[in-house]
């Protein structure tokens, strides 16, 4: 029985200011397993990888690799020992070739000087093992988060890898994806690779799991194969407490139309047309590419438009700049977080009252007791676990950090809100306040778009949805119409 | 109980501030005395004009470092004109601002529009503005200024309070509100943060970049002017080098050279710090060189220990 782990987590313990991010945690994980690794948003899970990627040192505990113990890890050390990582956050050189990144810090051929076609070469051959459709030579920043992904896998393929470690790996994936995904998943467990993996689709999960461990407020509490547990059991076990995991149901007619789009082009997308009522979800669905976020950037002002028509409660208007859209009452809540919306190092509350400082300000001077109350409020609406407001962005969990995006807007009293990919890395529970939140958003009369390349969450939430495909309007489907089937295959051209 | 977070960043610089004042009146005899007090506040009153401006452009995520030749530059024009063109005093410092602020302006324009490097920006405009300032000058200082224009760098208020100290006072005041205070401060910590993220957030991030620049000009035509106030005439090498004393200021006292974070607090740790230290070494009679040398070291010092502290490591290793 002990033969089989390769790797043993033994009574980790990390503190942070306010906060015990681990607390006496011991796992361990077999060779050749798929080993999921679930729990609440800011329970946990990637602290717990870092100590393993050496990334951070451990207050307390041991970590043993095949029966060596040791106290910490250093990253160099760590992959050495055939342990990867693949982050939360991607960690790459954007403006190097895949090849370049691929074998970042490694030498390639025999002499001192980088040998590009070799290098450029033999990245392609372990992409082609992948069967990634992937140039070596392009350069990263010109990738899709999904081919991204996949460059970071064949940066483990290249060494010896015996542990691979996949913090939300399907986040920013569409379904079609995530098949590839769990094919090189399969793929490298056949060859003995353990695999750890988080997410929060649970679906998923139990799709390619062997076994799964739950951790919840720093602390370990079961590890159980995945084929004896359900879903209820499993998010009973994460949050501790019962859970409605369905789509809360909508029980009003929407209102006016509010945004209107005739025939709009620009930014890659060409003759977009669709009207979002008052109090009505429209789902914006389609692959990654498809053009879904490029034309909600031109609704609002953040890129440029060539031709068409916005109108705004029948008004025709023409933002140009986001500041232009947010005082016309439009927000965005963009889908990349780290890049697009948040101030990683400035406090929590700076982030939050960022959209609509001109309303917690008298000529210009802020107001900060008013400031305090409204966040705290929001805070406590999105659930955003924190010790203080005052807490720096960049140390909160990635769910938690998504949450405060989301409170910003809220923060701003718009009239249309445009949520792109909303509970990307946002746990069970969070997620099913936040669609009680867009519900509520709804009885208010504003009117919700809502990119998601979640199916689930497309087809439960949505009124209406619009698919698109390579830029072009593939279709819009009413409640009625709605299925897997018709979205795929509009969203694919067929 | 919860220990309260160690923070050597905030602390740094005034632990620093009470040792070197510890060492100089213990080691200096004629260091700690009021006169002397006095002299450091006058001595940094140029620097600490020029950091209030410096600081709101590191928050933004920009530099200037055309600050300091745009001081000698507006000395000289409103020295001419009051002396050449027979300018009341009041209307030749008001034509000195506005000076200021157009090279603010530009710098601040040419950046965003272009998307240059802040850095290669004022350095090309700090050339430019020396140049411009020999120029006009033919190289020669302009002697000769009204009586009244003493007041303003030579003068006290009440027979105690330099007035050049007092404008100091004001403006860092002033500055410290509008970061600390303000929605217009916090664009400017937004913006540095996350130039994209506040954009998205319907910020005006150019306006935010280009205030900073005119602030900086502004402040560093006033300073120019108490400089030209306090030696009594327009030099056109007044102010050379200041904005390397400025920058070294704001990083003392934590402001961020990448950006998004600092406060005029520590600023004003760091400006203590570098005038007590020139001070200090100066009636020790230590040699220009030697002081130099000593400023280089004090730089690297609170940076190092800066880079350190954000990092875990040092805080695992004090608690052990
Ligand atoms: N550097 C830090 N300073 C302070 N607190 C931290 C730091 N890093 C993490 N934390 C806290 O530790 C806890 C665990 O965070 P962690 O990132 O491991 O959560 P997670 O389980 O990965 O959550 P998510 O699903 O949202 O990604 C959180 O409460 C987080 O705020
Ligand atoms: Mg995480």
């Amino acid at each position: 029985m002990e033969e089989q782990n390769i790797l043993e987590l033994k009574h980790i313990s990390k503190q942070y200011t306010g906060v015990k991010a681990l607390d006496d945690v011991s796992i361990s994980f077999r060779r050749g397993e798929v080993h999921a690794l679930m729990g609440e948003n800011g329970a946990g899970k990637s602290t717990l990888i870092k100590t393993l990627s050496g990334a951070i040192r451990p207050d307390e505990g041991e970590i043993v690799f095949e029966g060596v113990s040791h106290a910490h890890m250093d990253p160099h050390q760590s992959m050495e020992l055939g342990i990867h990582v693949i982050y939360q956050e991607f960690n790459m050189m954007p403006e190097l070739s895949v090849a370049e990144n691929i074998f970042m810090g490694q030498r390639i051929g025999s002499g001192k000087l980088f040998n590009k076609a070799i290098t450029e070469e033999r990245a392609q051959k372990i992409l082609d093992s992948m069967h990634a459709k992937i140039n070596a030579k392009e350069t990263v920043k010109n990738l899709s988060v999904a081919n991204m992904q996949l460059v970071e896998i064949a940066k483990a393929l290249t060494r010896d890898v015996k542990v691979l470690v996949m913090d939300e790996p399907t986040a920013p994936l569409t379904d079609a994806e995530v098949e590839t995904l769990f094919e090189i998943v399969d793929m490298l467990k056949k060859k003995g690779v353990t695999i750890i993996y988080i997410s929060h689709r649970i679906a998923e999960v139990f799709q390619i799991s062997d076994r799964v461990s739950v951790l919840r407020d720093g602390k370990f509490i079961k590890t159980v194969p995945t084929s004896q547990v359900d879903r209820d059991e499993l998010i009973r076990l994460m949050v501790g407490r019962e859970v409605s995991d369905t789509y809360p149901k909508r029980d009003f007619t929407p209102g006016d139309v509010v945004l209107e789009l005739q025939d709009v082009s620009g930014n890659g997308v060409e003759h977009i047309s669709f009207a979002v009522r008052s109090g009505e979800i429209l789902g914006l669905s389609g692959l990654v590419g498809a053009g879904r976020t490029e034309t909600m950037r031109m609704v609002f002002g953040a890129d440029p438009m060539d031709s068409g028509i916005i109108l705004l409660n029948g008004q025709s208007i023409h933002p140009t700049h986001p500041s232009d859209a947010v005082k016309l009452g439009i927000g965005l809540i963009p889908e990349d977080r780290k890049q697009q919306g948040l101030l990683l190092n400035l406090p929590i509350f700076t982030n939050i009252s960022m959209a609509t400082m001109g309303d917690i300000s008298h000529f210009t001077v802020l107001n900060s007791r008013k400031e305090k109350e409204k966040v705290n409020h929001l805070v406590d609406t999105v659930t955003v676990k924190t010790p203080s407001i005052a807490q720096l962005v960049r140390n909160l969990s990635g769910g938690n950090q998504q949450k405060v995006v989301l409170a910003k807007w809220l923060a701003a009293n718009c009239k249309v809100l445009i949520f792109d990919e909303p509970t990307r890395g946002i746990d069970v529970g969070a997620r099913h306040e936040i669609y009680k939140l867009m519900n509520e958003l709804c009885r208010q009369g504003i009117a919700i778009v809502m990119i998601s390349s979640d199916m689930e969450e497309i087809l439960g939430m949505s009124d209406r949805i619009l698919v698109l495909c390579e830029g072009r309007q593939a279709g819009i489907l009413e409640r009625e119409e709605f299925s897997q089937e018709t979205i795929l295959s509009l969203a694919s051209g067929q | 109980m919860q220990k309260k977070k160690l923070n050597l960043k905030e602390y740094a610089v005034w632990i620093m501030l009470v040792v070197l004042i510890a060492v100089f009146s213990l080691a200096v005899p004629n260091f700690a005395t009021t006169g002397n007090m006095v002299t450091i506040l006058r001595q940094v009153a140029n620097i600490g004009i020029l950091s209030v401006g410096m600081t709101f452009v590191l928050i933004s995520g920009g530099i200037d470092l055309s600050i300091g030749n745009q001081m000698g530059l507006v000395g000289v024009i409103s020295a001419m004109l009051m002396v050449q063109f027979g300018m009341s005093p009041i209307l030749a410092c008001l034509v000195g601002l506005v000076v200021g602020v157009i090279i603010g302006l530009i710098n601040g324009l040419l950046i965003t529009y272009t998307q240059m490097p802040p850095l290669i920006m004022t350095l090309g405009m700090s050339y430019a503005a020396r140049g411009l300032a020999y120029i006009i000058t033919g190289g020669y200082p302009v002697y000769g200024l009204p009586e009244s224009m003493k007041w303003l760098g030579q003068g006290y208020l009440f027979a105690v309070v330099p007035v050049c100290v007092l404008v100091m006072v004001i403006v860092i005041a002033l500055g410290a509100f509008i970061m600390n205070k303000t929605y217009i401060g916090r664009q400017f910590y937004a913006v540095g943060s996350n130039e994209e993220a506040a954009r998205l957030s319907g910020l005006r991030v150019q306006r935010v970049r280009v205030l900073g620049y005119v602030i900086a000009g502004f402040l560093a035509a006033l300073s120019g002017i108490v400089l030209m106030s306090r030696v009594n005439s327009g030099q056109p090498m007044n102010g050379n080098g200041m904005e390397m004393d400025a920058l070294i200021a704001c990083v003392v006292g934590g402001v961020s050279v990448t950006g998004g974070e600092g406060k005029a607090t520590g600023m004003i740790g760091g400006m203590l710090v570098m005038g007590i230290l020139a001070n200090g070494m100066a009636v020790a009679g230590m040699s220009e060189y030697l002081q130099m040398l000593v400023k280089g070291a004090v730089l690297v010092a609170v940076v190092a220990i800066d880079c350190v502290s954000r990092h875990q490591s040092l805080k695992s290793l004090l608690k052990k």
